[in-house]
């Protein structure tokens, strides 16, 4: 349901007296017209039904512009008022509005109200209020029609093998996209309107036999807490509602893969999909899980292995690198090998700045190659990613700023930090990075440890709505271990995780199950 | 931080485990060494029965009460005051724990990593890094110990490697060494194997008080294993001599055997941050024990704020002692301590608890399975 | 508010302070090389030789141009090992480290006095790397250094490399610092390899004898392969046997000693059994014979015999020195330790070189090449 306390404080400020529709449908159109402030794209369309035995109907059909489908308007609307009523025999009282909307307008969801701000919230939203002369009710008829962005690949999340639909902006594709992967009558989606300007709608998904109530309880209890002005992402949703919004590791995760959203509900996680972006959320999540992509799944058993394990290391790789580096370099040169050590040294011949700020350079530099390459649009984006890498770093290196070791170390952090699958992740994982070179620069070796010890504690602490972040690991649950750094293949894994506690855990179903088959239906 | 935090069963083993292995492992071979030669091993075995035993002391307290905290039975057993002193000598005991292990730790690390850097500033990033997390409470120092535990096991992966220098004759003459020498070589192995006690503290937490016995000593006679490993590791490929004389065997150990991989000749870079991480966490545990009991003690919601208070105490013992002999002087202090609570403090309570019949009976699970048992046949 | 600002003020003052230790590594000067000789003159004073290389010209992973270039040796005067170090950190810049040291040559003069005052400098630094390497120099030590060879960049590194692969050739023994250590420590002796620098190269070859910690003698080159088959060290190495002019080498492919030791009375007896096996590589003989197998049994029986002189006259030769470098001492500590408490004191001047030596060899071949 909508906002109303939040609309009618709305409506009180701006002095609206009249709270509910008057009789007449000029007064009706006038005050509507008032409320919107005259918007030119406000369309109020008048019309005059001749009834049998000579009785006139006046009324008005508003809308506006863009939000409802001027083509639904008249098929849906205007038509079959227009058709039917030619013959309506009965006498012109309240009955009329009821004989209107369930045996004449077509379109798929028609209420009556008689409150103005039902009336202009409906109108917002893109319904069109039909307002008949001597009755103080509107129709409001769901026409909804809008340009929206077809269903593309997605942009973050790529895979080689598995779908390549993404979520759109509009909410109720996006749910038709789950929807055709869980046919399940237990799937439950539930609407809620968040943002006092906005009205955006957001909605709950779970599977109701899988999912923790408790869970779904705590999720509709911080939506409520989200008190904006406006939805624009779910970004939005996401930092009001996480756990902690002061860790550079985010313990809600977002995703544009419709299969991805899929497969949490299916492990009785909860899917928050947000109007007006395509990025929607699933609570809870752990560091494992954000360390999946949907392939892993996809692929066969030793593929998927291989790959995970080479993201894992990539991980690691990408996060301690460049505190390695400081740390050998500066503190402890006797643990490279000898001719490693020795090229180190000799690349560093000439080098004016100590290694951590060459280290910190190239770093910064890195991050501001990759933000511009963002940005720019297309071919261009690419194209400077190269010159950037390639000219800029000899350039560095001829011009004695920065050694050629260094340049390779920066450029493994880079590629082994793209593996990372999930955005949000890398996030933390870029801005921990500087904080482990900064404790490097100062006590080398164990500096680093301790850094890291602190990552690890910081890690610990985390919990993402009552999960603990580094589940499978700790608390240790072998049944979840294995999917974790390796996948075990499909036969073992007959239970869902648990770390969401599911109801029901058993995740194939066993033979008693088999019976209960539905028909394939297409 | 909650002082009912609420503790996975498996976790109070992982806690026991990274109480255990810290500095003492290190040391461990080079004083067995030293006092007993190849009866070195014997000694230790003794010193893990031992071990074994207080632990199953320990139990036994915790089971009595399972709801409580030390500081509450204690004052239930021994009246007010000298619960409370005894609180304030446990809470005590943890600090010069934690003083003892951050000095030692840093002794070495200045040495092997960092020569120059003064004592004061490897003291205060260690502290620094334990007081943020033992403020977060149990759970987390369980989950971090976890993953600590994981990271204690990747030297397995070189044991293959010891093979070629590992010599069996090394620990030949056996008993030989005098009572004297051996009792001195059990003591010194007992101190590192000292840690269990944290079960004091945090059994009460557990959520499977059944489970507690096996948990706990199974985390000892891991931590038990482990050490005792090191300590044959390091009499075979090092040699009895040679592990005597050095301060610190194992690092030369790692340095030494012949991993004849890739990239890294020197693998003992891990090995340095394995080590930091295992006295990383048994000062975090030892400051949270502090804390905790200190709460528990003045009936606080949590030991949040304790925790930095603490710290500083524990870094102006640390600094106290003037030179290598006064290090190990404190050591053996703090065995001493140990050995008085263990087997003089508990055992005490314990018998209290009976006379004065307060606390649950520790049996009694299985009459009530029998019971259970006849009611539903 | 206050436990933000405690935080924060930490943070800070770990900030604000030094990077005590941070030296970068192109301010170290690595050591790859040490070498001691006497000083001339004055028999109290040593020369500490190091090799440091000259990094311009390691940036790239070619071996360097020529040898000049490439390295820079330095000497010193002093007594102690830390002195003469401290010398030559007023010599560079840069700060000496050992941390890469691969190399101790020690020169014979200075050996026959003792080489103990040399090792505990380097055995108390952290930092070195225990798998480097002892030797001892015919000669000068410093010679060693001034040995031309342009397939390495630093001497240094080609001698380790050189006895990291001696098992290809089994006339010298391999042990690096550690094993050392643990052979002297036991008993004050060992044998370390013996190095010998010319103008043109290095070699090595053969061994020397340490006992009580000073050099004594020199090992030949089949003394030092009958000490590593006592060392149970042997993985490679070729030995030549002569029936009748024909001279047939026999190429060791694995090879395994066992020692066991028997106390009669007062009387010890050493078993010693060598097992090896190996392929005959090379018949040396005037004509190409006709189809003829190899004789392999006499052969066999030559090279038993052969070794077990060999072994035998290594262990007198050891008897007569009254050194005890393999390390029988521990078999006896061991295995009859109240024996050895009676007797440790006058182990190696009395008992050992009266001990009993029961050698027996048992040489395989396996195969004889493509031909038969």
């Amino acid at each position: 349901m909508y906002n109303r306390r939040a609309f009618n404080k709305h409506c009180i400020e701006s002095e609206a007296v009249f709270l509910k529709l008057a009789k007449r449908v000029h007064i009706n159109t006038k005050l509507i017209q008032e409320e919107l402030n005259h918007s030119s794209d406000l369309i109020i369309h008048n019309f005059i039904l001749t009834l049998p035995h000579r009785r006139e109907l006046t009324g008005a059909m508003i809308y506006i512009e863009g939000m409802a489908s001027g083509q639904l308007v008249t098929d849906a609307v205007l038509q079959p008022i227009l058709h039917e009523m030619r013959d309506y025999d009965q006498p012109i009282d309240a009955n009329i509005l009821k004989f209107l909307a369930e045996s004449v307008l077509t379109a798929s969801e028609v209420t009556e109200t008689d409150q103005l701000d039902d009336t202009l919230l409906s109108i917002m939203v893109g319904k069109v209020a039909l307002l008949i002369d001597g009755f103080n009710t509107a129709l409001t008829i769901d026409v909804k029609g809008w340009d929206y962005r077809t269903i593309q690949s997605p942009q973050t999340e790529a895979v080689i093998r598995g779908p390549r639909d993404s979520f759109i902006e509009v909410l109720n594709r996006n749910i038709m996209l789950i929807r055709r992967r869980l046919r399940d009558p237990n799937l439950v989606i539930e609407y809620v309107r968040v943002g006092e300007r906005g009205q955006n709608d957001l909605a709950i998904a779970y599977i109701k036999d899988i999912a923790q109530p408790d869970l779904v309880q705590e999720v509709r209890k911080r939506l409520e807490k989200v008190n904006l002005d406006v939805i624009l992402d779910s970004g939005y949703v996401e930092q009001i509602i996480e756990d902690d919004w002061w860790s550079p590791f985010n313990t809600i995760q977002d995703t544009e893969r419709p299969d991805e959203v899929a497969a949490a509900l299916v492990e009785g996680r909860v899917a928050i999909l947000v109007d007006n972006t395509p990025f929607a959320l699933l609570v809870p999540t752990t560091l494992n899980a954000q360390m999946m992509s949907p392939e892993d799944y996809y692929v066969r058993w030793a593929a998927a292995n291989f790959i995970r394990v080479i993201r894992f290391l990539a991980s690691f790789i990408s996060f301690v690198t460049p505190s390695l580096y400081i740390a050998l370099v500066s503190y402890h040169p006797e643990m490279f090998p000898t001719q490693l050590a020795l090229s180190v040294a000799a690349s560093r011949e000439g080098i004016p700045f100590p290694a951590f700020v060459e280290a910190l350079v190239m770093e910064i530099s890195l991050e501001l190659l990759r933000e511009a390459g963002i940005r720019l649009p297309g071919p261009i984006g690419q194209t400077i990613g190269i010159v950037g890498g390639l000219i800029i770093g000899e350039a560095a290196v001829n011009a004695g700023i920065v050694s050629p070791i260094m340049v390779i170390v920066v450029a493994l952090t880079a590629i082994a930090g793209f593996i990372i699958p999930t955005y949000n992740l890398s996030f933390g994982i870029r801005i921990t990075r500087f904080f482990l070179m900064l404790a490097a620069s100062f006590l080398g070796l164990y500096g680093l440890s301790l850094a890291l010890l602190i990552v690890l504690g910081h890690l610990a602490t985390l919990t993402s709505f009552g999960v603990s972040y580094l589940s499978p690991w700790a608390p240790f649950n072998w049944p979840d271990f294995r999917d974790s750094i390796i996948r075990a293949p499909w036969h073992v894994l007959k239970n869902r995780p648990s770390y969401t506690n599911p109801i029901d855990s058993t995740r194939q179903p066993t033979q008693k199950n088999k019976s209960n088959k539905r028909k394939q239906q297409s | 931080m909650k002082t009912r935090d609420k503790l996975l069963s498996q976790e109070v083993s992982v806690i026991i485990i990274n109480m255990i292995l810290g500095i003492g492992t290190v040391e461990l071979p080079s004083r067995l060494a030293q006092e007993a030669g190849p009866d070195g091993i014997i000694a230790y075995l003794i010193a893990v029965g031992i071990v074994v035993f207080a632990t199953l002391l320990y139990c036994w307290l915790t089971l009595r009460f399972p709801k409580q905290g030390f500081a509450d039975y204690s004052a239930q057993l021994t009246g007010r005051v000298i619960g409370f002193i005894l609180s304030l000598a446990f809470t005590a005991f943890y600090v010069g724990v934690c003083s003892s292990v951050l000095r030692a730790f840093t002794n070495i690390t200045k040495y092997f990593l960092l020569q120059r850097t003064p004592l004061e500033v490897i003291m205060v990033s260690m502290l620094f890094a334990t007081s943020i997390l033992a403020r977060n409470g149990l759970q987390p120092i369980a989950r971090s110990c976890q993953i600590i535990l994981m990271i204690l096991l990747v030297p397995v992966f070189l044991l293959p490697f010891f093979i070629p220098i590992f010599e069996f004759g090394e620990f030949l003459p056996l008993f030989q060494t005098s009572m004297p020498n051996m009792i001195k070589a059990t003591f010194s192995a007992l101190f590192s194997l000292a840690g269990a006690e944290v079960l004091l503290i945090v059994g009460s937490h557990s959520d499977k008080k059944s489970r507690l016995v096996r948990q706990a000593l199974g985390g000892v006679l891991f931590a038990g294993f482990f050490t005792g490993g090191i300590v044959i590791l390091s009499f075979g490929s090092l040699s009895i001599e040679q592990t005597a004389k050095l301060t610190e065997p194992v690092f030369e150990m790692i340095k030494y055997v012949p991993v004849p991989i890739l990239l890294l000749e020197r693998v003992d870079i891990f090995y340095y941050t394995i080590w930091i991480a295992a006295t990383y966490s048994t000062i975090t545990i030892g400051l949270f024990a502090a804390s905790h009991n200190l709460a528990e003690t003045f009936k606080l919601e949590s030991g949040k704020g304790f925790v930095i208070p603490l710290a500083a105490v524990t870094y102006y013992l640390a600094t106290l002692p003037k030179n290598e002999l006064e290090v190990q002087a404190f050591s053996a202090f703090m065995s001493i301590c140990w050995t008085i609570l263990t087997f003089g403090i508990v055992p005490v309570l314990i018998l209290l608890s009976y006379i004065r019949k307060k606390g649950e009976p520790v049996l009694k699970r299985n009459k009530s399975k029998q019971q259970a048992k006849e009611a539903n046949p | 508010m206050t436990k933000r600002q405690f935080v924060f003020i930490t943070i800070c003052l770990l900030l604000l302070s030094g990077c005590w230790d941070a030296k970068d590594i192109d301010q170290r000067s690595f050591v790859m090389g040490v070498a001691f000789d006497l000083a001339e003159g004055d028999e109290e004073e040593h020369v500490m030789t190091i090799e440091i290389p000259l990094l311009k010209n390691f940036a790239s992973n070619q071996g360097g141009s020529q040898q000049e270039e490439t390295t820079l040796i330095l000497s010193t005067t002093g007594k102690t090992v830390a002195q003469m170090s401290g010398n030559f950190e007023s010599r560079t810049w840069r700060e000496i480290f050992y941390g890469h040291t691969h190399v101790i040559i020690i020169g014979e003069e200075v050996a026959r006095n003792g080489i103990a005052e040399f090792i505990d400098y380097f055995d108390r630094n952290p930092r070195i790397d225990r798998r480097l390497k002892l030797f001892i120099a015919q000669g000068e030590a410093r010679e060693v250094f001034n040995a031309k060879n342009p397939l390495e960049p630093t001497v240094s590194n080609y001698l380790n490399q050189l006895l990291e692969v001696a098992t290809r050739t089994s006339t010298v023994i391999k042990q690096n610092f550690q094993d050392s250590l643990r052979n002297l420590e036991h008993n004050g002796d060992t044998i370390l390899p013996r190095v010998r620098g010319t103008d043109k190269e290095v070699e090595i070859a053969g061994g020397a004898v340490i006992k009580d910690y000073k050099f004594i003698a020199w090992l030949g080159e089949n003394e030092a392969r009958a000490a590593a088959f006592l060392y149970d060290n042997i993985t490679g190495g070729s030995i030549t046997v002569n029936i009748d002019e024909v001279f047939y080498t026999y190429a060791i492919r694995s090879s395994s000693t066992k020692i066991k030791a028997k106390l009669e009375g007062e009387q010890l007896t050493f078993f010693i059994t060598v097992e090896s096996s190996g392929d005959i590589i090379e018949i040396f003989q005037k004509q190409l014979k006709t189809p003829v197998d190899t004789p392999i049994e006499k052969v066999q029986a030559k090279l038993n015999a052969d070794m077990k002189d060999e072994i035998l006259h290594l262990l007198h030769k050891l008897q007569d020195l009254k050194a005890d470098p393999i390390g029988f001492s521990k078999y006896v500590f061991r295995h009859f330790p109240k024996y050895w408490k009676e007797h440790r004191d006058e182990w190696k001047d009395v008992i050992f070189p009266q001990v009993k030596f029961e050698v027996q060899t048992k040489f395989t071949i396996q195969s004889t090449g493509i031909l038969k």
